[in-house]
């Protein structure tokens, strides 16, 4: 007779399975049989809130979840400003004052939608925390549609002296770069202010930084700018750097920005793996050729020869470089001579690089086929494709067909084309790599610009962006734009396309209904808004957009009062992976139902909800 | 085909292919460190019962020509998998919580990862959505955490939320 071996993973259960459970009638009313490595797994696939409440079944539950540091691992600290009170003493203050724990529990911290009144608690534990370890504990800072300015952050940045990641994000179109900017004019150094001064002869900036990613994504250039500045001063370890705006600056702007770039990559080139800049999302306007749009990229190819990138900077295990921008006019050979000799000089390790979105005129084509002939494998090459009304598509040789990942495409006359005119045979045969699509349009709608043959041709898209740009701002009203999202169009999108991680719509969706959003009969919703009862009925004319099971973002700006709890109710129900949830403009929306949504999403969830 | 003979607790003898047990690492370490020249070697397995063994040997011979999971088309972002129940499976695990648990502990002490993942799966649903009352209640658990303690582990739930 043999004994099986002991496998590895069971290592401290011994004592549990010397107890063994084999007779299955003993089990009841004895203790929970299930061994440690076992419960780790379950608590391991829990959502967040489930294992929040495993926290409170027992103590052995408790302490399982804590020395598995499933606690840490899956779930972060956040502080939201719109929980906070208004006045001095914030809900966050009164914790760090009574808790026993505070956040030594948690190495990730999110900031959500604060100002600096509701983090005087942060600033407090920074000055207080000499014997704690309360900063030494954060190794992520997170700020989300938060208003912190410059000189805060880069106090955050210092006292946080274990801060691995670092990301600031906001949301598109929303300019406060005033608050951010306080007493730092774009084209200055860092001031010298007397508490600037103090972090000097502390002698905190010359200690090396442990600062490894840092993202960040601010509506104007000059934020960008800045915090270029403040990385140069003391985090030269970076291993990914994505910077990005998305508004559309004028060359001067660039220049200050690809300035301050230059120093910083002189400077962290020797640790940069990935770097993306500078643009997230930008609509060029109509004219662009005689505006600074076409010139911004061009200034940037300009700048690396000037001021000879190929020499000076050095980015030897960079694998990832993404240039994001607007429109990249194709001119001459610019490409090849001033941005290839940089890839494969200063990039020898490049992997991915990707380049958008290239404004491809007729003749234009051969140049990029020997700039894709130049940067070979083992880097591989994406682009982006720009069109506009003005512009056609011409034809393109095989290598650039499948070499295109996104395509972005404005229209601007009233008369514009449609998308059959652009593109006559449209498929994922010719465009086999082709997954983001983004559409800018102005004086036109979606539908004439016949948006719904891109959906029945592409249905492995997965980045959706439609933008009316009349619509783009929040001060204005929806329906001030021309481009509608109706019930159909939306029903399209959610059958047709799957595989949808981000999808965002900015426009006219003054006529969308109820129906379009859950797939429900107009009737069916009618009488779910009447009796208050909201369950799916047997009359189904769609399916309910949260049949996108893979989405990440949905952002829907322009709803209007069609669009009722009913929606609330049913169509955004259980998306695993939901991080951002922005719906805007649907007034008729009970507080009852937000107050729903967000609890089922926001709570515990990590997922941005907002109306 | 070559067998091995597995002995469950109850002391009763069960003939398996070894290809179907093969998804056990324990077993498989075994036959590999034995080298299987005896048809007649008998592997005691002193904490799993006849009917859960059966059960087992049901899962594993289901599960026979399972691929190993092999990495998605490395264009795609980097996303979690989404972790959906086969109906088979669903079907399969479809039994009383002491039955189950039987299941995960053999699962558990075979190492057979496939099959403890499928039951982790299946008791995480049961905890999902409950209170911790509710859950106590349901697995006849002691709340042995002091009021205090708890009091302090809701605070502190209230200030996280998911990465």
């Amino acid at each position: 007779m043999v004994t099986p071996a002991r496998s590895q993973s069971e290592g401290p259960l011994l004592e549990e399975e010397k107890e063994g459970v084999s007779s299955s009638s003993s089990l009841l009313g004895y203790d929970f049989p299930l061994p440690t490595v076992v419960l780790i797994k379950i608590f391991d696939v829990l959502p967040v809130e489930g294992m929040l409440n495993c926290r409170l079944v027992c103590q052995e539950w408790n302490s399982v979840i804590h020395a598995a540091d499933l606690l840490d691992i899956k779930s972060c600290f956040v502080v939201d400003g719109r929980r906070e009170d208004s006045a001095e003493s914030t809900k966050c203050n009164e914790y760090m004052d009574t808790s026993s724990s505070k956040n030594y529990l948690w190495s990730h911290l999110k900031l959500r939608r604060v100002v600096a009144r509701h983090c005087t608690w942060l600033f407090r534990q920074i000055e207080t925390s000499s014997t704690e370890n309360f900063t030494g504990n954060v190794t992520t800072l997170e700020l989300l549609n938060s208003t912190l300015n410059w000189a805060q952050i880069l106090q955050l940045l210092i006292d946080f002296e274990n801060l691995t990641h670092f990301y600031d994000k906001q949301d598109i179109y929303c300019w406060d770069y005033a608050t951010f900017n306080t007493g730092i004019e774009e084209d200055e150094v860092i001031p010298d202010t007397a508490s600037f001064q103090q972090l000097r002869n502390s002698e905190r900036l010359s200690t090396p930084s442990r600062l490894r990613v840092v993202r960040i994504h601010r509506s104007q250039l000059i934020e960008c700018t800045t915090y270029l500045k403040i990385l140069q001063l003391r985090f030269h370890s970076l291993s990914q750097l994505e910077i990005h705006t998305d508004q559309n600056f004028a060359p001067q702007r660039g220049n200050l920005f690809y300035t301050h770039l230059g120093h910083l990559l002189a400077k962290v080139g020797g640790t940069l793996r990935t770097l993306c800049f500078p643009y997230k999302l930008v609509c060029p306007s109509y004219d662009f050729r005689t505006t600074d749009e076409h010139r911004i990229f061009r200034e940037f190819l300009n700048f690396i020869t000037e001021n000879e990138w190929v020499q000076r900077i050095r980015l030897p295990v960079l694998e990832e470089l993404s240039l994001q921008y607007g429109v990249i006019p194709m001119e001459g050979n610019e490409l090849v001579e001033k941005l290839a000799p940089f890839l494969i000089e200063s990039c020898k390790n490049l992997r991915n690089f990707y380049c958008g979105y290239i404004h491809l005129e007729g003749g234009m084509e051969a140049s990029l086929l020997r700039f894709l002939n130049l940067i070979t494998s083992p880097t591989r090459v994406r682009f982006g494709l720009f069109m506009n009304d003005a512009v056609g598509l011409p034809q393109l040789p095989i290598e650039i067909q499948q070499a295109i990942k996104s395509w972005s495409v404005c229209t601007f006359r009233d008369f514009a084309k449609e998308l059959g005119e652009f593109l006559p045979n449209l498929s994922t045969e010719i465009f086999p790599e082709l997954k983001e699509f983004q559409y800018f349009c102005k004086n036109h709608t979606f539908r004439s610009f016949n948006f719904q043959d891109l959906i029945y041709s592409f249905s492995r898209l997965t980045h959706i962006n439609l933008v009316d740009h009349n619509a783009r701002l929040e001060t204005r009203h929806s329906s001030e734009a021309l481009a509608t999202i109706e019930d159909p169009d939306m029903q399209n999108i959610i059958q047709k396309l799957p595989g949808l991680i981000s999808l965002q719509i900015i426009g006219n969706m003054t006529f969308l209904t109820d129906q379009g959003l859950t797939g429900c009969s107009g009737e069916a919703c009618q009488r779910m808004l009447k009796s208050r009862e909201f369950v799916v009925s047997e009359d189904k004319v769609g399916v309910p957009l949260s049949h996108l099971q893979d989405l990440k973002s949905l952002v829907l700006r322009g709803l209007g009062i069609k669009v009722t709890d009913v929606s609330a109710r049913l169509a955004f129900q259980r998306m695993p992976f939901l991080t951002k949830l922005h719906l805007c403009g649907a007034h008729q929306v009970s507080s009852e139902a937000r107050v729903a949504l967000t609890q089922m999403y926001n709570v515990t969830r990590g997922c941005d909800v907002q109306f | 085909m070559p067998f091995v003979n597995l002995e469950s607790s109850d002391g009763d003898l069960v003939k398996v292919d070894v290809d179907v047990i093969k998804c056990s690492v324990t077993i498989n370490a075994l036959i590999e460190h034995l080298g299987l020249e005896d048809d007649n070697e008998v592997v005691p397995l002193q904490n799993v019962g006849t009917e859960t063994l059966h059960k087992v040997l049901a899962w594993a011979k289901h599960h026979k020509d399972d691929l190993p999971s092999v990495d998605d088309d490395e264009d795609d972002p980097p996303r979690e998998r989404r972790t959906d129940i086969t109906t088979w499976d669903a079907n399969f695990i479809k039994m009383e919580q002491i039955q189950l648990f039987d299941l995960i502990l053999a699962a558990n002490y075979l190492d057979i990862s496939g099959l403890l993942d499928l039951g982790c799966k299946i008791v995480a649903d049961m905890i999902k959505g409950k209170t911790a009352d509710e859950i106590r209640t349901m697995f006849n658990i002691v709340n042995d955490l002091t009021p205090q303690e708890q009091e302090q582990i809701r605070k502190e739930n209230e200030w996280c939320e998911e990465k």
